[in-house]
Formats: C-alpha cells, sequence, structure tokens
C-alpha cells in the first residue's frame, strides 16, 4: 500500500465520520438513518482492518476474524435498533 | 530398480515438462502474520469485550427506549466528533509509521510515530473537557442508565487509549535508537496493531453512544 492510497483512505473516513455528525445533528432520526450510518460503520471498519492494519494480504483466519466483527455488529447494532420491542420480548426474563 | 536418492530425484525431476519454473509465489499458508499471535489474541479478548459492552447496550436500550433516545441529544457531539477525527488521523499516522520503517527510514518512522502520539493527547484532552462539560449540564455516570452506560464504555475505552499511548511512546523510543529496520519491525507492528484495534473499537462506540437515537 503506498502513502497515496493510504491518504486517500484515511480522507474516505474523515468524510464517512463527518457525514455520521451531520447524520446526528441536522437528520431526525429514522430506520434509513440507522441502515446508513451502520453501513459506514462496516465500511469503516473494512478500511482500518485491510488497510491501516495491512490485513489485506494476511492469512484469511486473522482477517476474517477482524472483519467478522465488522460484518457482524453493525448489522446487529441496525436491527435491534429498527426491531427493540423484539430484543425486548427475547431478553424479558 | 533406481533408489530415490537425491541426485536420481534430480533428473527425475529435471525430466518433467510440467514443473512450474516460473516467480515462486507464496502459498498462503505461508504469508506471515502481521505482528506476532500473541497480539491478536489480547486484541481478540479486547474485541469481546467491547462486544459484550455493546450487546448489553443493546439490551438496555431496549427495555428503556426514551432513555435512550434522549441520552444523545444532551451529549457533546462536537467533542464525540473531534475525538473520532482525532483516533482516525492518529491510526493513518501509525500507518504511515509502518510504512516509513518497510522503506528503512526510522526517522520518518518517529517522526508519524510522534504526531501518532498528538493525535492520542488531543482524544485525553477533548474527553476531559467533554467531562467537565457533562458535569456542568449536571450529568453523571448516576443521571440514568443511558449515562451509566455512556461513562462505562467511554471510560474504558479512554483507558485503552492511555494504555496504547504508552506502547506507541515505548516503539517511538526504540525506533529513536534504531530498534527496527525493514527486516525486522515485529515490535512495531504489534503496538501499532493495538493501537488500531482502539481505533475500531471507538467507531463502533461512535454512533452508538452519539449519533444512533
Amino acid at each position: 500500500m503506498n502513502n497515496k492510497s493510504l491518504t486517500g483512505y484515511w480522507l474516505v473516513l474523515i468524510s464517512l465520520t463527518l457525514l455520521s455528525a451531520i447524520f446526528a445533528d441536522a437528520i431526525a432520526p429514522t430506520t434509513w438513518v440507522t441502515v446508513v450510518v451502520c453501513a459506514s460503520i462496516m465500511v469503516k471498519g473494512q478500511v482500518i482492518v485491510d488497510v491501516f492494519m495491512g490485513l489485506r494480504d494476511a492469512p484469511k483466519g486473522i482477517r476474517y476474524m477482524m472483519l467478522s466483527y465488522f460484518y457482524v455488529l453493525p448489522p446487529m447494532v441496525a436491527l435491534a435498533l429498527v426491531f427493540p420491542g423484539t430484543v425486548e420480548s427475547i431478553t424479558t426474563l | 530398480m533406481p533408489t530415490l536418492n537425491a541426485p536420481l530425484k534430480a533428473e527425475f525431476i529435471s525430466q518433467d515438462e510440467s514443473i512450474y519454473h516460473g516467480p515462486v509465489v507464496p502459498r498462503k499458508s505461508d504469508q506471515a502474520i502481521p505482528a506476532n499471535m500473541a497480539v491478536w489474541i489480547l486484541i481478540g479478548a479486547e474485541l469481546t469485550e467491547f462486544a459484550l459492552f455493546f450487546v448489553i447496550y443493546l439490551v438496555v436500550r431496549s427495555h428503556n427506549p426514551e432513555i435512550f433516545s434522549q441520552g444523545p441529544e444532551r451529549l457533546n457531539l462536537l467533542a464525540g466528533t473531534l475525538n473520532t477525527l482525532a483516533l482516525i488521523t492518529s491510526s493513518y499516522f501509525v500507518a504511515r509509521a509502518i510504512s516509513a520503517i518497510k522503506m528503512n527510514k526510522p526517522k520518518q518512522t518517529v517522526k508519524w510515530l510522534g504526531a501518532s502520539l498528538l493525535m492520542g493527547a488531543s482524544y485525553l484532552g477533548i474527553k476531559t473537557w467533554e467531562y467537565f462539560w457533562n458535569a456542568q449540564a449536571g450529568l453523571d455516570s448516576r443521571t440514568d442508565l443511558f449515562y451509566t452506560l455512556y461513562y462505562y464504555l467511554t471510560f474504558n475505552h479512554l483507558l485503552h487509549v492511555m494504555m496504547g499511548m504508552c506502547t506507541l511512546a515505548w516503539v517511538m523510543v526504540r525506533a529513536h535508537y534504531n530498534a527496527y529496520n525493514k527486516d525486522d519491525y515485529q515490535g512495531l507492528e504489534s503496538a501499532a496493531c493495538y493501537w488500531h484495534m482502539i481505533d475500531l473499537a471507538w467507531i463502533i462506540i461512535f454512533p452508538l453512544l452519539y449519533v444512533l437515537r
């Protein structure tokens, strides 16, 4: 990974962060906002794991372990926020 | 009947026209793990700990929707955004430090690590300001369940940032004394991976606490 590419990916991360902040500040919370914000978490996670950590060419086991974190948690967050009643009923003793 | 001794084997192989004469490409299983296995076990443990906190947050939130939809509105969004930018930038600087040592430029590595530490210090400063700002607004860990989890998650993360900064400072000193070069930088890479892990945890904490209502 050359330095120009690193800088490009850094700018992508900065842009996604600012986009999330704008969503928080200016847009009413809706299902679509939740989905877009969670998708941006997935993209940010993938960039940091593959580019900054340099796992793109690493053994698959470690790369997939790290990526699975961002393929599982953000969708889980989105589902929990969109369907809070289901989470409540599942977790009520 | 020929025996399988070395010269005969060489002759046998040279007669095989299907033998591959191109450049040697490492198999996937031969690829090196960045840093070392111990660091990946630590990173896995830390991320699992944060994942459990996130699950707890989502469960508590589902039982207290009103408290948790109002909570982010009272937080300092500017502080959260600036902290995210500081951590992402520090991760970028660490990636540049690794890139520099791969080109055998230890002085540049030290420079990038110093810049990364500066970003880490900015994070600490902004977080301190945010906690004071909260206190002035009458918010603390006992305000309600949202703030209990907010303080637990962010203070826990803050401790990780401080630990990561100590690690980065240590490898920066070692890089200054030429302990690393393009063939040997495992210690530096271990510290870098740990620092990126701290960034990874924050990129979930930020939207969870500050953005998603």
